[in-house]
């Protein structure tokens, strides 16, 4: 039997597992292990672990309060199959030994942020009244995994419902971190109801920072077709979470996007973004690294338990970006060095 | 009703014939209410729900249990053995039982239900240790409730609901072979329960009051006491209980360490046919009454709440510690406090009343309260002797440092021999006194400082005599003196030291009392320190005597 990364055994896994599992270790593990030692201290989690909390076990030496958000849907079927899913997460954090400290909050995640309460009306443990308006959290990190895109299809009975809720919630996320740094890691299918808005707000940005590079990598990839829309993700996201940020007071660094095949063949990209509250400061604030610096950043591929470069790039891609991410000062040399290392980076 | 039925009831009726005859029990007749009615009779507080699901883990062999409310869910999870497919089927019946009275807590088969009315479904996944897969069961508490609320006629039997409400499914577990454990899930408990249970505090007191709780394991006989209740107490338990909720760190509900207690006592409570119907073991604190320098009500977890004597009954705490008391009759139970125990009912006679605050009347019980009573007795005497014991200890110590210091100033040729003589005699007195409540060891020490003082007496009074000897003056019997060589004494004066109002008083017999002989010792010591030598005393000493009608000792 075949044994790899901290004794985590990949031959009992699916594919689509196994990718996700590299990025979460080779890739995830070195920054939330650099965010910890930075800080001083063991780092809370907010997050949807799954039933196998795979990703609280990968980085359980670093962690003190975890909070873990189900959704639980309304239909009768998908209800017992998220029930089940409830009844597996609280089982196995105590087979991990990871119960300590524990929140399970019962809802959409996004819902979680937005309103600040899950659907029974439990707050997140790390959620505090502000004096300056609504509920502020102060997690170290946020793992949110999108299997449904980040703007779904909605019913045209649902009530409340847009679709673009995780959207608004990414936005609200840094309202409601005012005055705390966290790494947020965010995992979309690449598949939304969109249309071809990202697409309009790549246009729109060229023409807004007149940025010569910026303008050929949006022109690339306005281009691509439908069976590269994880390229196209993966240049506009970035851009979106930046502004959310620095309207925010947030500066906001991204590491370059990673594509992967996930469960039936879905094309995820994983996102993660470090984010730091500027004090202070009222206006929006700006970031180290500029739109010029997000479109250089290459895409990375998971695959076959490796990380490498992925195959087709934008043509503003440069391969020494990386290095030049100044949040990671913050986080030690080494988190970078790790990361690095942990990708096949000259391919 | 159908043709056929009514032919087959008259049948029945006609088979009655004048002698009793069994007839088949259809599932209809057993209604599916029972649950509710049984589980809402038995289990008025919501925390005897969690009592019943701990106590579970227990009868499994758990050694640690953990509890925590996150959300809507209460989870109680042992890391017992866990149960195999037919054990977890089994465990849906209601009042039906594998277990061992003797041997286990639970029994009755009912604790399962505990939660019914508490949550809206129960889920437990089990798995035992060497498998790689686990079982799960739910409850759909909420449905079953539902047919409470339906009319009469169609509400359906025992059978049918759980029949219909409940779900079985197998679980795989990837390298987690070693692992053994049940984990029950209450889900969607509503509001009010909810909240009892998220008090942390009635919840620590209610484990510890209630449940067979391990001792924290720091606690020096930690190990000693469960060794010897295992082997002497038929289904001995004890478990560490883990307190966990969503924003703080893991609590241990566990008898607390006390500090200070002497090695355990251990013995069989026997009745008077000889046989063993308890067991109990006992530390005694060397440092009195358990838990005495805490402040104010100590709360469950305060060494103080464990002064005295508790009974437990296969685990159970049955009263509270204050009921045998009133055993020790010394000092109005003084003693009582300074003990920590717990007394193990091993006769199966002896059963708890439904409060659990004391046991059913029966032979059974006088028996053990007469038994128990005969222990307590043993107790008492030992700990009066450890008492005095002590006090004569402390005693013997205090005056050895006196001689000590009597023997530092004599070397040091800076003491008024009279006074120091006297001194010395009282000491001798004190240590005398101690010594019908010494120990062996400490009378053979009494012994040795009599003789001591007996030596330093002498080097006393040698000195006194030798010729031309000056006395010191201003002395006084607990301060080194400042020598004073302008009081001379005669140089043939016996030192008076026999001469003193206190040496006058102990050797006529005329007075022997404590405030007697420090009065004199006092009035001694000012005429030294007024007159500036004991010589210059002795005559208004002999005064006292006579007026007193004491005779010369000297």
């Amino acid at each position: 039997m075949q044994a790899d990364f901290q004794g985590i055994r990949f031959d009992y896994m699916f594919k689509d597992t196994q990718n996700k599992a590299i990025i979460r270790i080779k890739w995830s593990l070195p920054l939330v292990a650099g965010y910890a030692r930075h800080a001083q201290r063991e780092i809370s989690y907010f997050g949807m672990p799954g039933p196998e909390i795979l990703d609280l076990a990968a980085w359980r030496q670093h962690l003190s309060r975890k909070t873990a958000v189900q959704i639980v849907r309304g239909a009768r079927k998908q209800r017992e199959e998220d029930l089940e899913t409830i009844s597996n997460i609280l089982v196995n954090k105590d087979n991990l030994s990871l119960g300590s400290q524990f929140q399970l909050l019962r809802g959409a995640v996004e819902d979680v942020i937005l309103n600040g309460f899950d659907m029974d009306g439990n707050r997140p443990s790390m959620m505090s009244a502000s004096s300056s308006g609504s509920p502020t959290l102060a997690y170290d990190i946020y793992n949110l995994d999108f299997e449904g895109g980040i703007h779904y299809k909605v019913a045209k009975n649902s009530k409340g419902s847009s679709g673009g809720q995780r959207l608004q919630a990414l936005a609200e996320l840094f309202n409601r971190q005012r005055g705390n740094d966290f790494i947020l890691f965010l995992t979309l299918n690449v598949r939304d109801t969109l249309g071809d808005e990202p697409l309009k707000f790549l246009l729109e940005t060229a023409d807004r920072c007149s940025h010569s590079m910026v303008t050929e990598a949006v022109k690339w990839t306005t281009q691509l077709d439908e069976g590269n829309k994880h390229l196209q993700l993966a240049t506009w996201l970035p851009i979106y979470i930046k502004e959310q940020a620095e309207i925010r007071q947030f500066a906001c660094e991204s590491l370059p996007a990673i594509f992967y095949e996930g469960c039936d063949h879905a094309r995820m990209v994983h996102f993660a973004f470090l984010c730091k509250h500027i004090p202070d400061r009222h206006l929006r604030v700006a970031s180290s690294q500029g739109y010029e610096d997000l479109v250089s950043l290459p895409l990375l591929w998971a695959s076959d338990q490796v990380l490498r470069v992925f195959s087709l790039q934008n043509p503003t891609v440069k391969m020494t970006s990386l290095e030049s991410c100044r949040l990671f000062d913050a986080l030690g040399n080494e988190a970078l060095a790790n990361l690095i290392r942990s990708t096949s980076i000259t391919e | 009703m159908t043709a056929h039925k009514a032919a087959q009831e008259q049948e029945s009726v006609q088979d009655f014939g004048n002698d009793y005859k069994k007839l088949p029990v259809d599932k209809s007749e057993i209604g599916g209410n029972l649950i509710s009615i049984v589980t809402k009779g038995l289990y008025t507080n919501p925390l005897d729900c969690i009592r019943e699901y701990v106590q579970n883990g227990v009868d499994a062999s758990a050694s640690e249990v953990m509890i925590q409310i996150t959300g809507n869910s209460v989870i109680i999870r042992d890391n017992g053995s866990g149960m195999n497919r037919d054990n977890l089927i089994q465990s849906r019946g209601l009042a039906i039982s594998d277990k061992d009275p003797r041997e286990d807590v639970g029994f009755r088969g009912i604790g399962i239900y505990s939660g019914y009315d508490l949550a809206g479904q129960m889920i437990v996944t089990t798995k035992q240790s060497g498998d790689s897969f686990g079982y799960r069961m739910r409850v759909d508490f909420s449905e079953m409730k539902k047919n409470e609320e339906q009319p009469k006629a169609t509400r359906v039997s025992l059978f049918d609901l759980l029949a219909q409400h409940t779900y079985f499914k197998k679980v795989n577990y990837v390298d987690q072979d070693a692992l053994s454990f049940t984990t029950v899930e209450l889900r969607e408990v509503n509001d009010v329960h909810l909240r009892a249970l998220s008090d942390r505090g009635a919840m620590r007191k209610y484990i510890l009051l209630n449940l067979p709780i391990d001792f924290e394991d720091k606690f020096a006989y930690r190990t000693a006491i469960n060794a010897e209740l295992r082997a002497q107490v038929p289904g001995f338990k004890a478990a560490k209980v883990i307190l966990r909720s969503d924003d703080t760190p893991d609590e241990i509900v566990a008898k607390p360490s006390i500090e200070n207690l002497q090695t355990p006592r251990f013995d069989s409570v026997v009745n008077s046919k000889g046989e063993k119907i308890g067991y109990y073991w006992a530390c005694l604190s060397s440092d009195g009454a358990i838990g005495k320098d805490e402040d104010g009500d100590s709360g469950a977890g305060g060494t103080r709440d464990y002064q005295g004597f508790v009974f437990k009954c296969k685990g159970f705490t049955v009263g509270d510690r204050h009921q045998l008391r009133r055993l020790f009759k010394t000092g109005n139970g003084a003693l009582y406090q300074w003990y920590t125990g717990e007394i193990y009912v091993i006769d199966h006679k002896v059963r708890p009343n439904a409060a659990r605050n004391d046991f059913e009347a029966s032979a059974a019980k006088n028996q053990l309260e007469f038994a128990v009573r005969e222990a307590m007795k043993k107790l008492e005497t030992y700990a009066s002797t450890f008492q005095k014991q002590t006090s004569a200890e402390k005693t013997v110590q205090e005056q050895q440092r006196k001689i000590e210091d009597i023997k530092a100033r004599i070397d040091a040729n800076g003491i008024d021999e009279f006074a120091a003589f006297a001194e010395l005699e009282e000491i001798k007195d004190k240590l005398s006194k101690q010594k019908s409540k010494a120990a062996p060891h400490l009378k053979k020490q009494i012994d040795a400082e009599r003789k001591t003082i007996e030596s330093l007496q002498k080097r006393l009074q040698a000195t006194a005599e030798q010729p031309g000897r000056r006395t010191a003056a201003k002395a006084t019997s607990t301060t080194t003196a400042t020598r004073d060589t302008s009081t001379s004494k005669p140089a043939n004066t016996k030192p008076s030291v026999a001469r003193t109002l206190r040496s006058m008083l102990v050797t006529s017999g005329w007075c022997s009392s404590k405030e007697c002989l420090d009065l004199a010792t006092a009035i001694d010591t000012a005429l030294l320190g007024h007159f500036g030598s004991a010589a210059l005393c002795e005559p208004i000493i002999l005064a006292v005597c006579e007026t007193l009608d004491l005779e010369d000792a000297s």
